[in-house]
């Protein structure tokens, strides 16, 4: 049986010496892999499109229950150029898709597929990163059914004003159920956060953020993320470490 | 593994089962292979992997495989000293050098900016580069990173990191090879190689 979808791809890993096996997240299947026979020597098939930032259609053969699919041929449709051209962005792309990737369930999250093509985009338009990020984190959690709760107190459920977030219960706190692990946050952290969730990420560029707080509403999604995903994400550490100042260009 | 065999072929097969690409039966067809090959070619196998090990290592300049503590590129005078050409790793080098049309020296990265493998500036040779921009005469770096994704923002990040420096920066030209049929050419190779068009 042949199928036809748009994806693009999350990762890839080597198989023997010359396959690839390729996770795919496309909007009609969510995260699906499929093994691209002689990917690695094939100078014709899948040349230059079976790399990151690359949208196109995918030709898959056969769909037996139990059997990785195989990826017969690709047509590339677009590619997100910029991104390979800038470092900073390649990398904060790389950890779009690796967040992406540990999200989008196996068969779910064609939902993600938008997304993260809108967040590509925005990306080369020149975008700006700092905000880009919290926003994709916070708009990946809320579609795979881990948005924080911050409207009301994720303790004692009543809507009293949030002092605090806990990374464990996953939501605001009150002030009256405040304990030491829970980290404190203030209204302003708060309310960037409620706006991350709420805003399109093709409007964030219209809200003007002090520096600290953007900093502080970061490291609190990044902490719960890894919180909620049980291990570090490789890109992250990348990231915070070419942000810290070994590129002039940044945003 | 059948255990009709000694433990010692077994301990073989084991070791080149590990090697990539081999699985465990042509680990054995390969253990056996050698088990009726004369003693003398089974041992001198055995001596250069040894030797491998033990002589091989990284030029204290331009990490490239040495057998002293530098490589036969950086000992050579003839090499041209103001010019740098960085490659991913030796492999890549040693494609370059079959080339034959460059005759500068070399520094090899040993790795791409890959941060979903947790490859970022720190763990491949880039601070190596610009401390040996520090103390040599260069005037030309080179970069003959593969047109991938990983080695386009390698690139890239390359460039930034130059920009404090002197020195003439260019980086292999990307287009149609010899010999393809321009029909069948990508998009993106296509714009590459219409950008990088040369005067004739």
């Amino acid at each position: 049986m042949r199928l036809v979808t748009k994806a693009l791809v999350l990762n890839r890993f080597e198989v023997g010496e010359s396959d690839l096996l390729v996770v795919l997240l496309s909007p009609k299947w969510g995260r699906f892999a499929v093994m691209a026979k002689g990917a690695r020597r094939s100078k014709r098939r899948f040349v230059n499109a079976l790399e990151p930032f690359t949208v196109f259609r995918a030709h898959i053969r056969g769909n037996r229950p139990g059997l990785i699919p195989f990826l017969d041929q690709i047509d590339p449709l677009e590619y997100w150029e910029p991104l390979r051209q800038d470092p900073y962005r390649f990398v904060l792309a790389s950890y779009a898709t690796e967040l992406t990737e540990a999200f989008a369930r196996p068969q779910v999250g064609g939902n993600l597929f938008p997304l993260l093509c809108g967040f590509f985009d925005l990306l080369c338009q020149g975008g700006p990163p700092d905000l880009l990020k919290p926003a994709l984190e916070i708009k990946l959690l809320c579609l795979s059914g881990f948005a924080p709760e911050l409207s009301r107190c994720v303790r004692c459920q009543r809507p009293r004003p949030l002092r605090g977030f806990s990374l464990e219960e996953g939501g605001g706190v009150c002030g009256y159920c405040l304990r030491e692990s829970d980290t404190s946050i203030s209204p302003q952290v708060l309310s960037l956060l409620k706006t991350l969730e709420k805003y399109p990420l093709s409007k964030l560029e219209r809200i003007c953020v002090p520096k600290d707080r953007l900093k502080i509403g970061s490291s609190l999604l990044e902490n719960f993320l890894v919180r909620i995903l049980g291990h570090d994400l490789k890109s992250l550490r990348i990231w915070k470490e070419i942000k810290g100042g070994e590129i002039g260009e940044q945003t | 593994m059948s255990k009709v065999f000694p433990k010692v072929l077994e301990r073989v097969v084991q070791n080149l089962a590990r090697l990539p690409g081999l699985g465990e039966k042509s680990a054995t067809r390969l253990a056996l292979f050698l088990l009726g090959q004369p003693k003398e070619e089974t041992q001198e196998l055995a001596h250069s992997l040894l030797e491998l090990v033990e002589k091989v290592r990284l030029c204290k300049r331009c990490f490239n495989f040495a057998e002293g503590e530098w490589c036969r590129f950086c000992l050579d005078p003839e090499r041209n000293k103001s010019q740098i050409c960085i490659v991913e790793d030796p492999a890549a080098l040693s494609a370059i050098e079959e080339s034959k049309a460059y005759k500068g020296l070399y520094h090899v990265l040993h790795g791409l900016l890959s941060p979903r493998d947790g490859l970022g500036p720190r763990e491949i040779k880039i601070e190596a580069l610009l401390e040996r921009l520090e103390r040599e005469p260069v005037e030309e770096i080179l970069i003959a990173l593969s047109p991938t994704v990983a080695g386009e923002a390698t690139a890239a990040y390359l460039v930034e990191c130059l920009k404090p420096y002197s020195v003439k920066v260019t980086r292999i030209a990307c287009g149609i090879p010899m010999g393809m049929d321009i029909r069948y050419a990508d998009q993106l190779t296509l714009k590459r190689a219409l950008e990088a068009r040369q005067r004739l």
